[in-house]
Order: structure tokens, then C-alpha cells, then sequence
């Protein structure tokens, strides 16, 4: 049986790893002048870090059996906050009231959850409502842009640095940490793991706590990536729960077989050279889409035989 | 406890969403105090000091007022109110063709004289148009046209619609692309917004319409651009493929994407090394044109949302200005290639007074002055430039 189990988790790996070779060797051919260049790979490389941050932390939330909606707002939010804060405070303030900030919103969305006892989906919706009209009152509704200097962390080397960071910590976090085990056990089945002595509301919380930090560093990329952070509204902030959500698909569909957060990135490489590569090709945006759309469903379709536990994803 | 909490939040939102609701009020408010004087002389005829119906609402559906041009949009909408004394409703519709169909039917339930919008798809109109109709509330668009001929039909039958204030958003890209053709580029990046906006599609007619006549080609292009990171993006995607490129479109879509395009730029070192043309103005406008950031921009044309009004306005008031069944109004945007025209234009159209006075909008009206026509508002429209409103108020 271990010896199925070991070849079972080889295929996973091999496909996953033959996906994103199979999409850059096709684009390679197809395109070689345009894509098969060490520049678009760096920048595809770079690019892929940041949703993949911010999926980290919504991997943990989903592997739980939740749903956050309002990551995308608590990015824009802690994000316009923080932004506003650098103007005053340099780097110290901008980088800890983000962070603050997204983690603080994330309680709050998750004793929401936790004290009316309503879906995960309902409350984050709720709470995402709420946050992109409050956005609206700080400088007078317009948002924040940030200078230059402020935006390190928009640029090669220091937005790889600071991704390294965060999927780092992500990985020590649910890998290494007592709680990160807590809500592993959580995903794996809550009954057994409250009869297992694990207080679940506390160990939900944390992974809130979790999710919020990788938010908050999500967000710090974001603003210094595009220099500009306008309120979003009339629930336009989902559009930014997409990218992250595909790369946590990937680290879902292969958590057997490697590290969710490496699942994570290798996903968001994947998306990431699907849309660089069909842009080469001067393939439409819609057209993308559908195309991103068809690919994530057959690897995750194709991963999902050989996993047993991809139960969470529709838990 | 699980009920007082829930009752507690119910009303901590309640709360919440009446102060938002308080605090634009409160502009309306304090422009109805301003009247309220000569409100009480004139009671007896129900008109204001201005001889000028202070009963009439009108809807106004927008993108959003906080991005740089829907607030510059907001200004106008309630300098214009406040002219005239009446009553005006703003909601954000976030472009969402969904979002815009429920605002308008808010808007009409709320008992709208008139509403109008800025629309995403010309395909909500229809139905729109439908709604005005059962609810006999007059009905346009600004910052757009219909360019469907069935849609357009539709309109001209309509007894509720009014009209349509815009650009010629073909001439738009036409120019930009013109600018950006005389500044040498020969392979140009183009990143745009929706794909079925009518003036996502003009702009576009219009730039490759500039570059075919100028042989230049576009290498790249990136639709369903909306944000500063999808932006940024975009042009570092263009940057890494195309090392040819020596030009870059930022079509619209708001400040936002533009921002993002600038700071990619910024962070690849190609400020001012490779053109870029781009529509809508920023706040920082003048120093961009200045660094080289921007080669050259069109924008400024935030009173086409208060032209609108006065089309709308004056057929709530029983005076329409024209009995077209689609009346057209058609505004230049200003162009701007260098840091004198920017700093003009920010002096005459962006200081506290802003390119129309409150006297010169109520002359817009024709209960205030009866010799108005719509030749003469069509006139006042095409006119609006910096020169034009240095010569008025110089």
C-alpha cells in the first residue's frame, strides 16, 4: 500500500511540474522571440509572487472548509490605510499598519462568523460590503497613491524578497506550528479534531490571524506594485479574490504531495505564463480566461483522482 | 447573547448606513438653506429666488465619485444643483451593467423627475429605456452615445429620452494616436478597458484609424484593464516580449490603471524613454507632462456630466429645449502635450471656480433666460476648451 500511496504522490508531482512545462515549452514554440526569453520569465516570475501571497493566506481559511470573500476588500482597505500612513510615518508605518490592519479585519470577519454562526461566505460578504464603503471616507473617497521611494516592494528584488518572506512564513506557520496542525486537523475533519481535545473556534481564529498577515503583506506588494489604491465598490473587490483563489486551488489540489504554499506559487507560475503566453499570441482577454479557466479544471480534475482528501475544496 | 449581538450589529450597520446617507444630505441641505430666504418670498409660487422650480429631482448614476474624474463629475453634478436650486440623487453604479440597471430603478422609485448614466454596455439600455417609460421619467446618458441602430431606435421612439452628452471618442484616439505617431514611436503597446464599451471601442477605432495613416503598428494589446497592479502588469508583460516596443496607449478606464502603467514604467526605467499617450486627467497632471511621464493626455471633460443635467433639467421643467427626438451634445476634450498647457488649464478649469459659474449655468436654463435654444447649447458645448473659458471669465 505505501508503495501505491509513494507512486500516487510521484504522478502528482510529475504532473504538476509537467503542466508548467507543457505551457511554457507550447508558448516557447509558438511564440519563441516574444516568450522564450529569460526577461518575460522574470517578470512572469515576479508577477506570480504576489497572488501567491495572498492565496497563502486564503489556503488558510479553505483548507478549514471556509470561504473569505473580503480578502479583496481587507487588501484594499489595510492597503489605503497603510498607504495613507507611509505619508507620514515612512516604511515603519506603512508596512505595520497594514499588516495590523488586515489582521485586525480578518478577527473581525472571523468572530463574525464564529458568534452568528452563518456561513463563512455570508459573513465575509457582509463584512466586504461594509468595508469598500468605509474605504470611502478616508481622503476623501479618493484612495491613496504612493511615491516612488515608498514602493520597494512594487520592484525586483525586494518583491521577491518579501514573497519569499511570506510564503516562508506561511509554510512555518501551517507546517511547523501547533496551530497551523490545528487547522490542518480542522480540514481533515472537524468532529474528530473537537473530540481530539482541539478547541476549534480558537484554532479558526488563528487561522483568521493567518490569513490576515499574509493579507496585510499581499496588500504592501499590491500598492507598491501598481503605485495607486482607489476604493473599490459595489462588491468590485471580488475581482481581486480570483488570482489568489486559482493559486489555492493548485496548493489544495497537490497538498498531498508537496508544500501547499510551493503548490501555491508553482499554480500562480502556471496562470501566470498562461496569460503572458496567450497575450503573446495576441489571443483576446476573454478568450484568456475561458483558456486559464479550461486549464485550472482539467489539473485539478486530474489531481483529484489520485488525492483522497480534495473533499475539502467542496466541504 | 447571540441575539443581543446580532441586534447590536443590525444597528451598528443601520447606524452606518444613515450617516452615509446624512452626509450627503447634507450638501443638498445646505443648498436648500442657501435658497431658503428667498424660498419664503416666493412661496406662494412654489419657485425659488432664481424664479426656478425647486421641486425638481434629478437621478444621477456614475461609475463612482471618489476615481479622480467621477469626484470632478460629483462637482460639477452639485454645483450645478446648487445654481438652481433643485434636488439631485447620486449613486456609484461600480460599471457594472447589473449595478446600473438596479441604481436607475432605485433612482425612479425614488421619484426622479429625470435620471441619467454613464453606461457600461449599451445592451442595459433597452431595458432601462423600458423602465423610464412605464415610470414616465425622462431618461440620458452622458460621457456616452448609442452606437446599435435597434438600440438607438429604441431611444429615438421613446417619449422619455432625452438625449446624449459625449465625446467624439473616435477624434480622441484619432489625436492621441496622432501625438503619439509625432513623437517617433512606431510599435505601440495598447492597454484598454472593457471590450463592448462604446468608447473603450471609438478610442480604439480611432487610435488604429491615427496609426495606420502614420504606419504604425500596435504589437501588443491587453483589454479589461481596471486596476493599477492589472495595469502595471500589463506593461511589464508588453516591456519583457516586445523589446521593441517604443510607445505605449493607456486608453482609460479611470486613474487607476494609468497609475499602475506610470509606476511599471517607473520601475523598468522607461520614463521618458518610451512615450506614453493616455486619456482622462490625473490630479498631478502638470508635472507628469513635466517629468515625461506623459507625452500627451486628453481629459478635462467632467462638465459633459453637467451638460447632461441642463438637457435633463430643462425638460423636467416643462421648457425642453428642442423637440429632437435624440438630441446630441457633443464636447471636445482638451489636450494637453505640455506643462504650460497643464498649469492653464489647471489655473482657469480646476481652481474654485471651476470652467462655469453658477450665473452662466442658470443661463443654461430656459425659466432663468428664455431666449436659450439648443443651437445655443450645442454652441456652449462645442465652445468648452481652455481658451473658451479664459475668454469667459478672464
Amino acid at each position: 500500500m505505501k508503495i501505491k500511496r509513494d507512486n500516487s504522490n510521484l504522478k502528482s508531482r510529475l504532473l504538476l511540474v509537467g503542466v508548467m512545462v507543457v505551457v511554457y515549452v507550447t508558448f516557447a514554440t509558438l511564440s519563441p522571440e516574444r516568450f522564450a526569453n529569460a526577461n518575460t520569465l522574470y517578470i512572469i516570475f515576479q508577477q506570480a509572487f504576489m497572488s501567491s501571497v495572498i492565496a497563502a493566506g486564503l489556503y488558510f481559511i479553505i483548507i478549514m472548509g471556509l470561504f473569505d470573500f473580503a480578502i479583496g476588500s481587507i487588501l484594499v482597505f489595510s492597503g489605503i490605510l497603510g498607504g495613507l500612513a507611509a505619508q507620514h510615518t515612512g516604511y515603519a508605518g506603512f508596512i505595520i499598519v497594514t499588516i495590523v490592519v488586515a489582521i485586525a479585519l480578518e478577527i473581525v470577519n472571523g468572530l463574525l462568523y464564529m458568534i452568528l454562526k452563518v456561513p463563512s461566505m455570508i459573513t465575509s460578504v457582509g463584512l466586504l460590503m461594509i468595508l469598500e464603503s468605509i474605504a470611502t471616507f478616508f481622503n476623501d473617497g479618493c484612495g491613496v497613491a504612493l511615491e516612488y521611494e515608498m514602493r520597494l516592494f512594487g520592484r525586483a528584488p525586494y518583491n521577491i524578497i518579501i514573497g519569499t518572506v511570506g510564503l516562508i512564513i506561511a509554510s512555518i506557520l501551517f507546517g511547523y506550528t501547533k496551530k497551523g496542525i490545528q487547522i490542518r486537523a480542522i480540514g481533515s475533519n472537524e468532529l474528530v479534531a473537537r473530540s481530539a481535545g482541539i478547541r476549534v473556534n480558537q484554532a479558526k481564529l488563528w487561522g483568521y490571524i493567518f490569513c490576515g498577515l499574509l493579507v496585510g503583506i499581499g496588500s504592501i506588494m499590491n500598492i507598491s506594485y501598481g503605485g495607486k489604491l482607489q476604493p473599490a465598490l459595489n462588491l468590485s473587490s471580488i475581482d481581486r479574490n480570483y488570482a489568489p483563489l486559482l493559486g489555492c486551488f493548485f496548493g489544495l489540489a497537490f497538498k498531498d504531495q508537496i508544500n501547499p504554499m510551493v503548490g501555491i506559487l508553482i499554480g500562480g507560475f502556471i496562470i501566470k505564463l498562461l496569460t503572458t503566453g496567450l497575450m503573446t499570441l495576441g489571443v483576446d482577454a476573454t478568450i484568456q480566461s475561458v483558456l486559464t479557466g479550461f486549464v485550472l479544471l482539467l489539473v485539478v480534475a486530474l489531481t483529484m483522482r489520485n488525492s483522497r482528501d480534495m473533499h475539502v475544496i467542496v466541504k | 447573547m447571540k441575539r443581543m449581538l446580532s441586534i447590536l450589529l443590525v444597528i451598528a450597520l443601520l447606524v452606518m448606513c444613515i450617516s452615509g446617507c446624512a452626509q450627503k444630505q447634507e450638501g443638498e441641505t445646505t443648498e436648500s438653506e442657501e435658497n431658503t430666504e428667498s424660498a419664503e418670498v416666493e412661496e406662494s409660487v412654489g419657485l425659488n429666488e432664481w424664479g426656478l422650480d425647486p421641486t425638481i429631482k434629478i437621478g444621477v448614476s456614475c461609475w463612482n465619485f471618489t476615481s479622480d474624474l467621477g469626484l470632478e463629475c460629483y462637482e460639477y453634478i452639485t454645483m450645478a444643483a446648487e445654481a438652481l436650486g433643485c434636488e439631485i440623487i447620486t449613486e456609484s453604479d461600480g460599471f457594472d451593467p447589473d449595478e446600473q440597471v438596479t441604481v436607475i430603478e432605485n433612482m425612479v422609485a425614488a421619484g426622479c423627475d429625470a435620471v441619467y448614466l454613464c453606461n457600461c454596455s449599451e445592451a442595459i439600455l433597452p431595458k432601462l429605456i423600458d423602465t423610464c417609460e412605464e415610470n414616465e421619467v425622462y431618461f440620458g446618458l452622458f460621457m456616452r452615445t448609442i452606437n446599435d441602430p435597434d438600440i438607438k431606435q429604441l431611444a429615438v421612439d421613446s417619449p422619455y429620452f432625452v438625449g446624449v452628452c459625449h465625446e467624439d471618442e473616435v477624434m480622441v484616439g484619432y489625436n492621441l494616436g496622432i501625438a503619439l505617431a509625432d513623437t517617433g514611436a512606431k510599435n505601440v503597446g495598447f492597454i484598454t478597458w472593457n471590450r463592448g464599451d462604446a468608447t473603450a471601442e471609438d478610442r480604439y477605432e480611432g487610435y488604429t484609424r491615427a496609426f495606420e495613416e502614420r504606419g504604425v503598428t500596435i504589437i501588443a494589446e491587453e483589454w479589461e484593464v481596471l486596476t493599477s497592479d492589472q495595469g502595471a502588469a500589463a506593461l511589464e508583460r508588453f516591456a519583457a516580449a516586445y523589446p521593441e516596443m517604443d510607445g505605449v496607449v493607456a486608453c482609460g478606464g479611470g486613474g487607476e490603471p494609468l497609475a499602475g502603467i506610470m509606476s511599471a514604467m517607473q520601475n523598468l526605467g522607461l520614463t521618458g524613454e518610451i512615450p506614453l499617450v493616455a486619456s482622462d486627467f490625473g490630479p498631478d497632471i502638470a508635472n507628469q507632462l513635466n517629468n515625461g511621464e506623459i507625452s500627451a493626455m486628453t481629459g478635462g471633460h467632467a462638465p459633459d456630466c453637467m451638460f447632461e443635467f441642463m438637457l435633463l433639467y430643462n425638460t423636467v421643467a416643462g421648457t425642453p429645449l428642442s423637440d429632437e427626438d435624440y438630441v446630441e451634445l457633443l464636447l471636445n476634450p482638451i489636450v494637453l502635450t505640455s506643462y504650460e498647457d497643464a498649469t492653464e488649464y489647471d489655473e482657469w478649469c480646476k481652481g474654485d471656480v471651476k470652467a462655469y459659474t453658477p450665473e452662466e449655468i442658470r443661463m443654461m436654463s430656459k425659466t432663468y433666460n428664455p431666449d436659450l435654444t439648443i443651437e445655443q447649447l450645442k454652441e456652449m458645448v462645442a465652445a468648452y476648451s481652455v481658451d473658451d473659458v479664459i475668454a469667459r471669465h478672464s
